[in-house]
């Protein structure tokens, strides 16, 4: 039953996959509508991607749009599409690293307040958001914000790819530019650091170790 | 493979367990495989890293605007043929400049006018300027002045009267 279960979820990825990379082919081939199919399927997952990493929603907003116009004008060029997925994060990525240069420079020329803690609460238009709620999201958002503090960069940027936009080890090497076992180094630090964290406990207090 | 004091797998396998299974020694899959006890424990470090996304996810808000694309697909073939055609104009420019440049060269120096060239010239300019000065002098030429001495000017007057009449002139 179990196996059964396995196989099907399997061909269901084969298929999802087929499908992704045809849809890639048809919009290097200057398929409009099939990049905008692409971006149906990925404007969600990048715009947190970036949240994730902005903690500001409509930076988030204006930077996903970003990321999908230079993946419109460069999917031409793509040599793999079983890559798509990989080199949109990449561009998302750099689009994150321009928004933290250009942030830096403005900093120097204006009084800039540390925003962050504050972004995460959502917009008050945004929707009746209950009071626990609220606080339970400000709550998780700061252990989170602590843990990733004590990792290095390099170890922050590898657990992000992997347990919050959920990329998989090859994935990651290919948005990095790093090879394998440095990927692994990276996460295994992290992952050590983060079973050693009390905050991470913490900030997953209370909560049904479950996936969804 | 390493234990602790229990028997069990140290943190290390844990630890490399959820990242890449694959990557544990022949021992420390076995006993994985054979312990529930290592196996629950790794089975709760990969939900809690799992929760850790699947709360994230459900913190973040969602994309209030839709991602839009430019006007046209067209839109940029032209400015990728612009760009080309720029770069391409530039490269014939930088040519034209290296070829002109080289031109007048010769052999790492200044081809210029020579030293004899010069001294043609500014002969000539000399003779020219001789010239002038002597037409100023007499505009008349050598050959014209026999047949218009310089004494027959005082008969001007006469001359003139007769071709044309005072009484003319002055009606």
């Amino acid at each position: 039953m179990n196996g059964s279960l396995q196989q099907a979820d399997r061909t269901a990825d084969t298929d999802d996959h087929s499908s992704l990379t045809a849809a890639v082919r048809m919009a290097a081939a200057g398929d409009r509508c099939a990049f905008e199919g692409l971006i149906e399927r990925f404007q969600g997952e990048i715009f947190r991607m970036v949240y994730y990493r902005t903690s500001s929603r409509m930076d988030a907003e204006d930077i996903t749009q970003e990321v999908f116009i230079n993946a419109f004008r460069g999917v031409h060029s793509l040599k793999d599409p079983g890559m798509f997925r990989s080199w949109l994060y990449r561009i998302a990525l750099n689009g994150v690293r321009d928004y933290y240069r250009k942030k830096r420079v403005r900093s120097i020329f204006t009084l800039f307040s540390r925003e962050h803690n504050e972004e995460h609460v959502p917009d008050k238009d945004s929707g009746q958001e209950h009071g626990q709620d609220r606080l339970e999201r400000k709550e998780f958002w700061d252990g989170l914000d602590r843990f990733m503090s004590r990792l290095s960069a390099s170890e922050r940027e590898v657990f992000r790819l992997k347990y919050l936009d959920d990329l998989s080890i090859r994935e990651i090497t290919e948005v990095l530019g790093k090879n394998e076992s440095t990927v692994k180094t990276h996460l295994y630090r992290a992952v050590d650091k983060f079973r050693k964290e009390q905050d991470v406990q913490g900030f997953l207090k209370g909560e049904n170790y479950e996936y969804e | 493979m390493s234990t602790n004091d229990r028997g069990h797998l140290g943190t290390e396998e844990l630890n490399l367990s959820v990242i890449a299974e694959q990557d544990l020694d022949r021992n420390s899959r076995e006993h994985l495989q054979a312990c529930t006890v290592c196996r629950r424990e790794r089975q709760l470090i990969v939900e809690q890293l799992g929760l850790v996304g699947t709360l994230a996810k459900r913190y973040a808000p969602e994309p209030s605007r839709k991602v839009v694309l430019p006007a046209m697909e067209t839109d940029r073939r032209p400015a990728r043929t612009f760009g080309w055609q720029l770069a391409f104009g530039a490269a014939a420019a930088c040519a034209l400049l290296l070829i002109t440049f080289s031109l007048t060269l010769d052999n790492g120096r200044f081809r210029g006018p020579d030293q004899m060239s010069i001294a043609q010239e500014m002969e000539e300019d000399e003779r020219l300027m001789a010239g002038v000065s002597s037409l100023e002098e007499d505009p008349l030429l050598e050959d014209y002045r026999k047949i218009s001495p310089e004494e027959a000017t005082s008969g001007l007057d006469d001359t003139l009267d007769f071709i044309v009449p005072v009484d003319e002139i002055k009606v």
